[in-house]
């Protein structure tokens, strides 16, 4: 009887162990972008200026970055297609605006009654635009999805082709 | 600060099972003959082998009442046993899991009615089965289909400043388990038994739908790849068992 009693002891330690919530550590919703360059087909750097912002808002979701070859932009939770402005700037002073618009449907994911509701996406259409060379020698070519889900998993979603003045 | 309650409960009830165990051997101590003691050697029939039907039993679980009145979830449940040869207890469980839940810091509420039902086999480590205790190792397999509701006053997008209206109800699941058991169990008076089992219970299919898994699953719990479990059961022996 005394060892059954210890036994039970050892098992409602357990118990007590694996009851506590564990919530996703990386609960980051993003659709993830790579940039590519269009005549060699290969990831390239872009060491010009990007900043992607929400088409009729002050929001900024992608904020200056340079040197960059991928980033990374959340999607509306109650929009069914989100316009993405994508400013770009060089040293020489040149700037430009192409426009991505993203056609998605939201999932909303419950994961615990103790862990906040979070929103997938499953991405059905891309349309883009582009500018010309000569107000900036670089713009988007094309745009390819790849990974419709947009999930926790920091997983290439839209491959953006850019094609520039050199090409 | 629920686990704790559920942990002091589950301390309580092994103490009443242990004593109760304590008490039943103390009774025998004190009807001991003083002097030349016979020892009645265990007959045939007392040592049964194989599969010899002894009797019925039916019980309840008092755990699953008091979790599903003083905290968020629990089960009404009753069972239906035989016992072969005081060795095998092949068992039907069958019960009404209870689900109210809320969480006021993700403001999410989660409600789930539902029945299941579980069946397995216990085997009787007890060498002394002539004792009246027994101590039991088994398994269940459960099963349970089921619908939930899980709303939340809404999912604020902190980007784009807009929220999101999360409110579902009906959600249709079920899943189907597998449960490995341990418990003591001790005759308290006439037919009457007291005993406790710990479980280790283990998802095996599960249907997810749209909002994400079921959060709590009647008879199982709440949802994990697998989780800990227990009954406190009082039980009423129809038999050879019940003398």
């Amino acid at each position: 009887m005394k060892h059954a009693a210890y036994i039970l002891l050892f098992i409602l330690t357990l118990l007590v162990g694996c009851t506590e919530v564990e919530c996703p550590l990386d609960n980051v919703v993003e659709m993830t972008c790579t940039v590519y360059d269009i005549e060699s087909g290969k990831k390239v750097k872009i060491y010009d200026t990007l900043t992607v912002k929400i088409a009729g808002s002050d929001s900024t979701l992608y904020n200056r970055g340079v040197g960059f070859d991928e980033f990374a932009v959340p999607l509306g939770y109650t929009s069914s297609v989100d316009t993405l402005l994508c400013c770009l700037s060089n040293k020489a002073g040149q700037s430009a605006v192409d426009t991505i618009f993203v056609s998605h449907e939201n999932l909303p994911h419950f994961e615990s009654v103790d862990c906040p509701v979070v929103v997938f996406h499953r991405i059905s259409h891309v349309a883009w635009t582009s500018h010309s060379l000569s107000v900036m020698p670089l713009t988007i070519d094309s745009i390819a999805l790849i990974q419709s889900k947009v999930a926790y998993e920091d997983i290439e979603n839209l491959r953006i082709f850019m094609r520039t003045l050199a090409d | 600060m629920k686990t704790s309650r559920i942990f002091a409960s589950l301390c309580a009830l092994l103490l009443i099972s242990f004593f109760s165990l304590q008490s039943v051997s103390a009774q025998r101590d004190t009807t001991a003959v003083k002097g030349i003691q016979f020892v009645r050697k265990a007959s045939t029939s007392d040592q049964q082998k194989g599969w010899l039907l002894n009797g019925v039993a039916v019980s309840g679980n008092l755990l699953g009442v008091f979790l599903a009145n003083f905290t968020s979830y629990g089960e009404y449940e009753a069972a239906l046993r035989l016992d072969f040869s005081e060795r095998f207890f092949p068992i039907v469980e069958a019960g009404w899991g209870v689900c109210n839940k809320d969480n006021e810091e993700t403001q999410l509420h989660y409600e789930a009615y539902a029945p299941y039902a579980r069946i397995g086999l216990d085997y009787n480590f007890n060498k002394d089965r002539m004792s009246g205790n027994r101590i039991f190792g088994g398994f269940r397999v459960g099963f349970s289909s089921f619908k939930y509701d899980v709303s939340a006053q809404g999912v604020a997008d902190p980007v784009w400043k807009t929220a999101m209206p999360f409110d579902y109800k009906g959600v249709s699941s079920n899943m189907l388990w597998m449960e490995l058991v341990f418990g003591l169990e001790a005759k308290i008076w006439k037919g009457f038994r007291l005993g406790w089992s710990a479980r280790y219970r283990r998802r095996l299919h599960q249907k997810e739908n749209e909002p994400g898994a079921a959060w709590y699953v009647p008879g199982f719990g709440h949802n994990d790849t697998h989780t800990f479990g227990g009954t406190f059961n009082l039980v009423f022996d129809i038999g050879k068992t019940s003398k």
